[in-house]
């Protein structure tokens, strides 16, 4: 090889060392510094702002390990999940996400105690919460009010993953106490009239619970956050309602579910409230499940509750439930809000013991629509403001709501119960209720987005006509002028 | 900049009049209309999803067919003696070839507008994953033909020159998976991985190091066929 030649190649060598280090070095820098636009409609692969506002605020790191099977069957879904991490570990420095392979590292998986592909566990400051790939993913429930949901996935994983960022970054842990002493539901219980699913996913919130016998104590306990009472069997003792009344008007909050022909004895109290009772059970003939005309499909009101419900399009499913309205003449100071109604169909039958096909009697009967719950708030005053033992994180924010005190009244309490938790949307329903008592006004309820877009019905023409042009007459017309150019060569 | 417009002019006739050319694209629309009419009647979503897999593949495939004579066939046939005592620089030379290589594949991928049009037409298709899904299978493919180009500069064997393209091309294509044998080392593989760098657009989702990562190759690519032209020159 000559002199020349020599000189040639690692001159052509040196060249291409050189701009291969300059591209992939250039290659770094952009990496760390990447520019995104999402084009979805959707905006799917993009973090809401509300998102990027608690991330922003994140005073401590959290540590989130992700169990994924690589080629698993996971598969799209597991990438989509990924790639939502790597959304959150692009837009803060706090999240750390380390991604484990349970085929390729057991050890660690089984340390850990994951058995489910898709299992992530969220960790910081002593906390943690584990959620699953599945959990993110849902398919609507299918009520017949929207056929165009049918079999379109929603993935909900920002919402997922946000709020067990919430959960394990909360600093003070709040209670949740459920009343007992009347007769209540049970929260122990793990049978059809039990409620033990309900405390727990009051527990995975990252939340303390505790049962608090209403007639043995003089006062509510201070650490309580939130009461939940569950169907009152019994008669409830003015003394036991003055406790509770002194306990709200502290600021305190209250869950209070109601049975049928059940809780008529807090019908002076709820009227202090500005809510009441009607001694009835709600029928709807437009809004129900079949073949049952009391197991009811709700309309939505306007409220934070359930607002992501109705956005939605999110059914819940009350099984049976009496009315309970907004009061004639409210005291002052006092805000009631519609949570669900009847339709206009709905009535509230107060002739509850006729053997008769039960149908709207004008004058006795509640008319429709028919108010099912109902959300209460009272501002307190400066110098009454609520010590909570737990101060939380999300009320000492700029953003956090005034001093109030807070009722849910639900006509239904069969609707979380253990049968009914899971059943349509009644869990996010119910922990819905519960977030909005615990002034948790950021608990989100980001939006799900679809990856998938709409099917295509092809009519017969339509069919033909794809095939026609895609498959046969476009490539046919390539052939042709390709045949024709070389043939005019040929003879050229 | 004239000088490489009249090469590629030049190509562009010579492509055209090639029956290769009209074959490979033929087979194209075929495959990937099938594909696409399968997918529409069986009521797939009204996405380019299913068949955006299968136009890369394809478009992998053909793009050494595409290639293969760009620069072996002046060395097969002794033209490039005219081109190397003309005063045209090899990156002229480059330059023109890579921009005929780019007009066929734009005419390839006009003729596959048709399946955004019917989704449009039957169906309510997203339509930002539709635009960034062509903008990346045109980088994607500009890629291809980049390597396939520089593989046809290095030999004066046509046949030779499509398998070293085809041979490359599956290599970048599938070298993430060399990750799982050297995890220590999946961040570079991946890194340099095209279907990674593609998977994006066709999501709907526009980022700065995709883009970066296909113009990297493209410009790589035809820098070593510069520079392969310029040692062989000498």
């Amino acid at each position: 090889m000559g002199k020349r030649a020599i000189v040639l190649n690692s001159s052509v060598t040196l060249s291409v060392v050189a701009l291969t280090a300059i591209l992939g070095f250039l290659y770094a820098i952009l990496d760390r510094n990447q520019k995104q636009w999402d084009l979805t409609e959707s905006g799917l692969y993009t973090l809401s702002g509300e998102t990027m506002k608690i991330l922003g605020g994140l005073t401590q790191d959290v540590e989130i390990s992700a169990f994924f099977i690589k080629g698993g069957r996971g598969g799209g879904d597991n990438q989509m999940v990924m790639d939502v991490l790597d959304r959150y570990k692009k837009a803060s420095v706090r999240i750390k996400v380390k991604e484990v392979d349970p085929q390729l590292d057991p050890l660690t998986t089984q340390k850990e105690n994951v058995r489910i592909d898709g299992t992530l566990i969220f960790r910081s400051g002593g906390n943690e919460k584990r959620v699953l790939k599945d959990d993110m993913l849902t398919t609507p429930h299918m009520t017949g009010f929207d056929p165009n949901q049918m079999g379109r996935r929603e993935f909900n994983g920002e919402e997922t993953i946000t709020n067990a960022i919430m959960s394990v970054t909360r600093t003070g842990k709040k209670k949740v106490c459920f009343l007992q002493g009347y007769g209540e539901g049970d929260t122990e219980d793990e049978g059809e009239r039990g409620y033990s699913e309900a405390l727990k996913q009051v527990g995975e919130s990252n939340l303390d619970t505790e049962t608090v016998t209403l007639f043995s104590v003089e006062e509510i306990p201070a650490d309580c956050t939130a009461l939940v009472w569950i169907a009152p069997q019994k008669d409830i003792p003015e003394t036991a309602v003055a406790t509770l009344d002194r306990f709200l008007q502290k600021g305190g909050a209250l869950g209070l579910f109601l049975d049928v022909e059940r809780g008529d004895s807090l019908a002076p109290f709820l009227s202090g409230w500005g809510a009441e009772l009607d001694k009835d059970i709600v029928i709807d003939l437009s809004r129900f499940y079949v073949p049952i005309p009391t197991n009811l499909a709700p309309e939505y009101g306007f409220h934070k509750i359930v607002d992501d419900l109705r956005d939605k399009k999110a059914p819940v499913i009350l099984p049976v439930a009496r009315s309970v309205r907004k009061a004639a003449e409210v005291p002052e100071g006092i805000v009631t809000d519609d949570l669900l109604r009847s339709s206009e169909d709905g009535w509230g039958e107060t002739n509850m013991d006729s053997d008769e096909k039960p149908k709207y009697d004008d004058g006795t009967d509640v008319k429709g629509p028919v108010s099912l719950a109902l959300a209460i708030t009272k501002p307190i005053g400066d110098g009454e403001k609520k010590s909570k033992a737990n101060p939380n994180e999300e009320n000492s924010s700029e953003n956090a709501p005034a001093p109030e005190t807070r009722i849910l009244v639900v006509g239904d309490a069969d609707f979380f119960s253990n049968p009914y938790l899971l059943a349509q949307y009644n869990r996010d329903l119910f922990l819905n209720g519960i977030h909005w008592l615990l002034g948790e006004e950021k608990r989100l309820s980001i939006r799900a987005k679809s990856p998938e877009t709409d099917p295509m019905m092809l009519t017969g023409d339509q069919n033909r006509m794809i095939f026609l042009v895609s498959v046969l007459t476009l490539p046919l017309c390539v052939v042709l002028f390709g045949g024709a150019v070389w043939y005019g060569r040929r003879n050229r | 900049m004239r000088p490489a417009w009249a090469i590629a002019k030049k190509e562009i006739r010579s492509l055209f009049v090639s029956p290769v050319a009209y074959a490979a694209i033929a087979v194209y629309l075929v495959i990937n209309g099938f594909f696409f009419w399968l997918a529409a009647v069986n009521g797939a979503p009204a996405s380019l999803e299913p068949i955006s897999g299968m136009m890369s593949i394809i478009l992998l495939l053909i793009a050494p067919l595409f290639t293969m004579r760009i620069v072996a066939e002046e060395y097969q046939n002794g033209t490039v003696e005219l081109l190397y005592t003309s005063p045209i620089t090899s990156t002229q030379i480059v330059l023109g070839k890579y921009l005929a290589i780019l007009t066929l594949l734009a005419v390839l991928l006009g003729l596959t507008l048709q399946f955004p049009a019917f989704l449009i037409a039957f169906g309510a298709p997203d339509r930002g994953p539709m635009i960034t899904g062509y903008l990346g299978i045109f980088l994607l493919g500009a890629s291809l033909m980049a390597v396939g180009m520089f593989a046809s500069s290095i030999t004066s064997n046509q046949m030779i020159a499509g398998l070293l393209s085809f041979g490359i091309l599956l290599m970048l294509w599938l070298i993430e998976s060399a990750g799982m044998a050297a995890p220590q080392h999946e961040g570079f593989f991946k890194a340099i991985s095209m279907p990674r760098h593609y998977d994006n657009f066709l999501r709907g989702v526009l980022n700065s190091i995709d883009v970066y990562f296909f113009l990297a190759v493209i410009a790589g690519f035809n820098f070593l066929t510069v520079k392969s032209l310029e040692a062989r020159r000498g």
